[in-house]
């Protein structure tokens, strides 16, 4: 037996988004580091704002999930946030996203790491800490403001946002959550030193040894230790580094654009790092209807993909409207260029 | 004072007075400013032996690292034995020390009290001395949200434009008044001023622009008072006198106050002032109003009652800081308000032996816009 | 640096809570001890909704120390919807243009660092236009 199953079953209560005002065109990049005929592997990407980072973000994406699920925070017994752009080296995002929307001093906090898949990671603990019976409640995020260093290719898509989810019981749940599979290898495709400020990757090792084969293995396996297979969801996510490589494995996979397209972020936001497939299941949440079923995979350098399959209740149609939508934070757009772009991300040395 | 003085001779009475340039004394350390400007007030005085110095101050213990400046200034005035400490209130500072010399000389318990406002304010560098004036703001819930005493004035102005459905240009008349007056001010760091030049100038917050603030400058001035008591009769009358002396305050934080525009302390110290002296804001034949900011001046006529509601940018008819004021005279902060009553006192008498007529001043000097305001009625 | 002062006001800045005197019922922000309604002792902690419109407001060009990252940056005095007038930073404006009566609402924000970049980061309320 692979999978993850908690003893109680575990539900989704509650959902929120946050994306960042700012947008700078791709093809403002390549007018600055390639010149203009470079092809760039999305539209645009979002920018956080100069007083916005990981934390900030949580407390806002936190509040919508806690308006959605209908709770009070100082229910929540574990405050978990996944980011690989922890504001602190040392010291909790948690705790100070906890104080921001009222949690109770009696919880667990904690920063989870593991690239991109960190905010998955604390989704998977989560169902273990409510489908344990451990607690009622959790909040569990995933929020990036990603780094990607200056001319280099990352430069185009690591951008800013994710989501948070309140897990709780079934019988509140908007979705329950059917079950769970973690696949990990040591994989080196990318990664940040200690005090470095910007992440290495291994350029196209990044893509069939990294990402393909983990989220490859970590689907296949699902799927097959559930007995399901692509037409039996209605939706499905992958981790989206770019517009490119989640088609791929969706089509691999035979998913068709109507099952991937409403989780499809990067495009228009760019790669949110452990925000990516947060983000587009809040996306898919604000359109389902109950009945639906959806599929996500996270793939998190250095590596591994964590695949969980969640069903939609018709309490979805209640809460939807209680925080705002996805779409809402994506259509709020400012463009700005890239030397605004560079001041934001302190990339002007002041002092 | 007290309200009810049964002895018209306990009336404070200015025995001498010395201001110094203000500007930029760069060789100049505040010792050097606060002592020289004791010692020259004294010797205007005739050189009576004071029984205390009170200074007005508001930054020394930041720009000049400097606290006890009544020990390190009056010593150096060769004063040693006299008692002297600091009185602060920010831009109210230098008014709040004459008061003190006012309550003390008339109570009987001094005799002679040296009043002295000093400020060192190019110690440092511009930005750093910019920001210690946001001292008079709430550290905790205003300064920590990036608010500076510009924007304090911006926000109180961009109201009062927004009630009476003016614009900025209105804001014009009162610095252009003060501008050109400080032309006879040989004390005043003059600003060149045309009516073109202050159009053209830039945007600082919002609808204030760069001409709109006094520019912080170091200065001290000092003021000799005794009570009329101890003047023998027939000098007594060529004496300027503090007819009344009140001070008030209101919330200091912009977000604690129910009006923005109608400034209670400068009505209530005002009203007080005028009540203590037994006069109407009709007795008064000139003021001299604070206006570290245009709209200080602007919103203190009004409160005042000298000019109505959404009218106390028409000064025309109004004798109004007649030397300059802050934004003429260039602005030590501390000292101002000593600046004002020398200033205002030496000019009551010089007018009094030209046409040999008695006038009445209303001096006032607030600070924080509108947090404190502390007035004196002067008479010659 | 000055962590036990941040430290001591993180429930105001992070999340404005204030205060609801028990005597008349009137809404505080920040908390004081006396209530500016009624004069008479305040303790309650009360959690404002976080909406309000813009009172007054102001655009600083030359920012004071600590806040160069952000200058050019707007001030509100916004007017919550429960009473109090609360002074704080606009965000997120892009290209909107500021105007008395516009309706924001909060959000926690880094507001700047304690001292320098080695110091804490300091969070805290500010204001934007209705999402």
């Amino acid at each position: 037996m692979k999978l993850l199953r908690p003893e109680k079953p575990v539900g989704i209560i509650g959902y929120g988004a946050y994306i960042p005002r700012y947008r700078i065109k791709a093809s403002e990049i390549a007018r600055v580091w390639h010149g203009s005929a470079e092809a760039t592997p999305i539209k645009e990407k979002s920018v956080p704002g100069p007083d916005e980072d990981t934390i900030t973000m949580s407390i806002e994406a936190a509040r919508n999930a806690l308006a959605r699920a209908g709770i009070p925070a100082n229910q929540l017994r574990a405050v978990w946030i996944g980011s690989e752009s922890h504001p602190y080296a040392v010291k909790p995002s948690g705790t100070i996203v906890a104080e921001a929307i009222g949690a109770d001093v009696s919880i667990s906090a904690a920063d989870f790491e593991f690239a991109c898949k960190a905010g998955t990671e604390a989704i998977v603990a989560g169902i273990g800490f409510v489908g344990s019976g451990m607690a009622p409640y959790v909040l569990a995020i995933g929020m990036d403001t990603a780094q990607g260093k200056p001319g280099d290719v990352l430069e185009y898509t690591a951008s800013a946002g994710g989501a948070a989810f309140v897990l709780g019981a079934t019988d509140e749940a908007l979705a329950t959550i059917d079950s769970v599979y973690s696949y990990v290898t040591d994989t080196p495709d990318f990664w940040r030193r200690q005090t470095e400020r910007y992440p290495e990757h291994s350029q196209r090792f990044t893509g069939e040894p990294a990402y393909f084969k983990h989220i490859g293995n970590s689907l296949q396996t699902y799927l097959d230790e559930t007995g399901t297979k692509a037409s039996d969801y209605n939706y499905v996510v992958f981790h989206q580094p770019n517009a490119k490589f989640p088609q791929k494995i969706a089509k691999e996979f035979g998913f068709t654009k109507e099952q991937y397209a409403a989780g499809l972020l990067s495009p228009q936001i760019g790669n949110t790092y452990s925000g990516a497939v947060m983000l587009g299941l809040s996306a898919i949440f604000d359109i389902a209807k109950p009945g639906d079923r959806i599929l996500a995979a996270s793939f998190g350098s250095g590596a591994g993909s964590d695949t969980f399959s969640m069903t939609i209740t018709d309490k979805i149609l209640s809460r939807r409207e209680k925080a705002p939508l996805t779409q809402t934070y994506i259509d709020r757009k400012t463009e700005i260029d890239y030397a605004m772009y560079a001041r934001f991300l302190n990339e002007i040395a002041l002092r | 004072m007290t309200q009810n003085s049964s002895d018209q001779n306990d009336y404070p009475v200015l025995l001498g007075s010395a201001v110094l340039p203000i500007g930029e004394h760069w060789e100049t350390s505040i010792r050097d400013l606060g002592g020289r400007a004791i010692r020259l007030a004294l010797a205007d005085a005739g050189n009576p032996k004071p029984d205390a110095v009170y200074i007005g101050n508001a930054y020394a213990s930041v720009l000049s690292h400097q606290a006890n400046l009544g020990a390190l200034l009056t010593e150096y005035a060769g004063l040693e034995g006299v008692e002297s400490c600091t009185f602060e209130a920010a831009g109210a500072s230098g008014a709040a020390a004459f008061r003190a010399a006012c309550q003390a000389v008339q109570s009987g318990m001094i005799d002679v009290a040296v009043v002295l406002g000093v400020e060192k304010i190019t110690e440092c560098e511009d930005s750093q001395a910019a920001q210690i004036a946001n001292l008079e703001l709430n550290y905790e819930f205003e300064t920590s949200q990036g608010l500076t005493t510009v924007m304090q004035a911006a926000l109180i102005a961009q109201n009062y434009l927004h009630t009476y459905g003016l614009d900025r240009s209105v804001f014009k008349s009162v610095a252009v008044n003060s501008f050109l007056n400080a032309a006879g001010n040989p004390n005043a760091m003059i600003r060149s001023m045309t009516e073109a030049r202050y159009q053209a100038q830039g945007m600082l917050a919002d609808p204030l622009g760069v001409f709109d603030f006094a520019m912080l400058a170091d200065g001290a001035a000092a003021i000799v008072l005794t009570r009329a008591a101890l003047v023998p009769a027939e000098k007594r009358d060529g004496l300027i006198r503090v007819c009344g002396s009140a001070g008030a305050i209101a919330p200091l934080s912009l977000h604690d106050r129910p009006d923005l525009i109608h400034w209670s302390a400068a009505a209530q110290s005002a009203a007080s002032a005028l009540r203590r002296a037994g006069l109407r804001l009709a007795n008064i034949d000139l003021f001299e109003i604070w206006d570290g900011s245009v709209i200080d001046a602007v919103l203190a006529l009004e409160s005042i009652g000298v000019c109505k509601p959404g009218h106390g940018w028409q000064v025309d008819p109004v004798r109004l800081n007649l030397t300059g004021g802050c934004l003429g005279r260039g602005n030590p902060v501390g000292a101002s308000g000593v600046y004002q009553l020398a200033e205002i006192s030496t000019l009551l008498k010089k007018e009094k032996l030209e046409n040999g007529t008695p006038q009445k001043a209303l001096v006032q000097a607030i600070a924080g816009c509108g947090a404190t305001a502390i007035t004196h009625i002067l008479a010659s | 640096m000055e962590t036990p002062r941040h430290w001591r006001l993180k429930k105001q800045r992070y999340a404005l809570i204030g205060e609801e005197c028990p005597h008349c019922s009137a809404k505080i922000f920040p908390p004081r001890d006396v209530c500016p309604e009624c004069g008479l002792e305040a303790k309650t902690a009360y959690q404002f909704s976080g909406k309000g419109e813009v009172f007054s407001y102001t655009t600083m060009n030359d920012a004071p120390a600590g806040f160069q990252d952000h200058t050019p940056y707007s001030i509100a005095l916004v007017k919550l919807e429960e009473g109090p007038i609360v002074t704080a930073q606009l965000t997120d404006l892009g290209d909107e243009k500021i105007r008395i009566g516009m309706p924001v609402e909060m959000v926690t924000r880094k507001l700047r660092n304690d001292g320098d970049e080695r110091g804490a980061i300091l969070y805290g309320y500010k204001f934007r236009p209705v999402l």
